[in-house]
């Protein structure tokens, strides 16, 4: 019997924790000890578990997702060794975060469809398009803004199945763009 | 009521019973010939025809290489190794090359073969590849699939597994997982030593009766044992995942020097490197995003002693040297951009790395020429934008 409560127990602990990964966004977020701030759209949910950077999506990660945050430019990228660099133009550094793109092992032939000069949190970084497959055939877009500045690079990444989803939130990314703003 | 979660456990469990009970039958089982076909296990032919359906999803997935001249190549090499015994029309081998820079190769239950880019970019010669697709070939000759699945220890294994799946995963993970199980866990990660013993025994025999030297499965092993130790121990690495690489490297040497003493044949260097030169420069490629200049560069350095008169080997190294930014790599960037240039003036891509040189030494004369340059002969460029904005700067900058 005892054993049957702890499962029990366990098992709505589970649950609960489940849940709690998982929490409405909207507003504005200053994330002051990242130095930057940034508007979510309502209705949107972020993963709470992931700490170094906000996780928003709608409908399920693999429906869309939205990633804002920074990266100390000293700290590995997750797929390739190159490093980014301070003293690199939008267009050097951007060529380092596609190849880190290019590196993941999760997504098969991905391609640069555009990169260009874009303002970022209030500076010039880069704006990159592509596209690839996952290694389930399916074809995603996402599209990459980043700018160095100090010792970090500051970016907004959005990635979506390429087929009706990409384009359905592509304003909300364009808006949760023009309210970032990087304070350093 | 219909519950489609009671329907799913109901052809679960007959598909296990299915499973153990061909198990318990059949431990060892008959080289494949036309004729084992109509006598197959049940259970046989269900892993052969989930192994159909995954390998359908896998050439779908736009994973496989696109170069229709390098996937004809793979299987002619094949084709030359089959003995009459494996020309079976329902099951034809089928070998398929993979766009992945590991090193990595495997056979599915019901013959189709597949190669990652990376280990044929590996290779030397013709008589490497038939090595490897004998090994591949025996496995399928010797139905390595499905004496794995007879083992008991596998099928307690399974069981495990697929709980493990229907807690983690949902609805459709036993589904899933029970492909896994099966294909996933043994033909792509490796079988046990003895029948990957069986498969290099077999395999180097198939490539000696077909003509190739049977020295070069040692050099293969030898050059794949080099290359791991300049790679990350994290890497996958499928033939480390077997018996040990030395072990197998020093097993094909104890063929060779027993079975096949004296033996030589054809090693095929020529038609090879021709034939795979496409894949060696992807790898390149994908060496430099991954940041593995020595691999690249060692890569490259071979190429281009073959193929001095590629110019996308010197823009590669340029694009190497000039992405590794080490002081010394500036001089050498420019000189293989420049070498690119002279064997073809109109190269848009070796502009454009010159152009981002020049820039970053200061030289915004010379950015601007080659910027210029890199537009006018690639006008559709991807970063058309970025390179007008530097171009403008640049007229900013040159303004009194």
């Amino acid at each position: 019997m005892i054993r049957i409560k702890s499962l029990k127990f366990a098992l709505a602990g589970l649950v609960f924790w489940g849940c709690a990964a998982w929490e409405r966004v909207g507003g504005i977020y200053d994330a002051r000890d990242d130095g930057f701030r940034v508007e979510f759209p309502p209705e949107w949910n972020r993963n709470t578990r992931i700490k170094d950077r906000y996780l928003i999506t709608r409908d399920g990660l693999l429906l869309q997702l939205i990633e804002v945050g920074r990266l100390s430019i000293d700290k590995d990228l997750p797929n390739t060794k190159r490093k980014l660099d301070k003293s690199m133009s939008p267009l050097e550094a951007s060529e380092v975060v596609f190849d880190d793109i290019k590196s993941n092992q999760s997504i098969m032939n991905a391609q640069i469809l555009e990169n260009a000069p874009a303002n970022v949190g209030g500076f010039p970084g880069f704006k990159l398009l592509y596209s690839c497959n996952t290694k389930e055939g399916l074809e995603k877009m996402g599209v990459y803004y980043g700018v160095l500045r100090s010792s970090h690079i500051y970016f907004l990444h959005y990635f979506a199945p390429a087929r009706h989803y990409f384009q359905q939130d592509l304003k909300t990314l364009e808006k949760v763009r023009e309210s970032f703003q990087v304070k350093i | 009521m219909f519950s489609i979660h009671r329907a799913i456990g109901t052809w679960t469990t007959s598909w296990l019973a299915v499973l153990v009970l061909g198990a318990a039958a059949c431990r060892s089982a008959a080289p494949m010939t036309p004729d084992v076909l109509p006598t197959m296990a049940e259970v046989e032919k269900r892993l052969w025809s989930e192994s159909r359906d995954r390998t359908r999803r896998l050439d779908q997935s736009g994973v496989l290489h696109e170069s229709k001249e390098l996937q004809a190549y793979v299987n002619t090499v094949a084709q030359r190794l089959l003995p009459a015994s494996l020309r079976i029309q329902d099951a034809p081998i089928n070998v398929k090359v993979i766009k992945n820079p590991y090193f990595n190769a495997f056979t599915f239950p019901h013959g189709a073969i597949y190669i990652h880019s990376g280990l044929l970019a590996a290779m030397e010669n013709e008589a490497q590849l038939a090595a490897l697709l004998g090994h591949e070939i025996a496995h399928f000759n010797h139905r390595h699939a499905y004496v794995h699945l007879s083992n008991r220890e596998n099928v307690s294994v399974s069981f495990q597994v697929l709980a493990m799946g229907a807690g983690g995963a949902g609805l459709f993970s036993p589904l899933v997982s029970l492909f896994g199980l099966f294909t996933m866990n043994a033909a792509v990660s490796g079988y046990s030593q003895s029948l990957e013993w069986e498969a290099d025994d077999t395999g180097l025999d198939l490539a000696m009766k077909a003509g190739y030297d049977p020295r070069e499965a040692v050099k293969l092993f030898e050059i794949l044992e080099r290359e791991v130790k300049d790679r990350d121990k994290d890497q996958p690495f499928f033939f480390g995942s077997h018996p040990r690489l030395t072990e197998r490297r020093d097993h094909y040497r104890q063929l060779v020097e027993s079975h096949h003493a004296g033996r030589t044949g054809e090693i095929g260097a020529d038609k090879f490197n021709d034939e795979t030169a496409v894949i060696k420069l992807e790898n390149v490629e994908i060496n430099i995003a991954q940041g593995r200049w020595d691999w690249a560069e060692s890569a490259l350095v071979r190429f281009l002693s073959r193929y001095g008169h590629d110019p996308r080997g010197h823009y590669l190294l340029g694009e190497l040297f000039r992405r590794r930014n080490k002081t010394e790599d500036r001089e050498r960037a420019e000189r293989a951009y420049k070498d690119a240039l002279a064997l073809d003036d109109r190269f848009a891509l070796a502009h454009r790395g010159l152009g981002l040189l020049h820039e970053r030494t200061g030289d915004a004369e010379k950015a601007h020429m080659s910027f210029r340059r890199y537009l006018e002969l690639a006008p559709g460029a991807n970063d058309r934008a970025h390179i007008e904005s530097q171009l403008a700067n640049q007229q900013i900058g040159r303004m009194p």
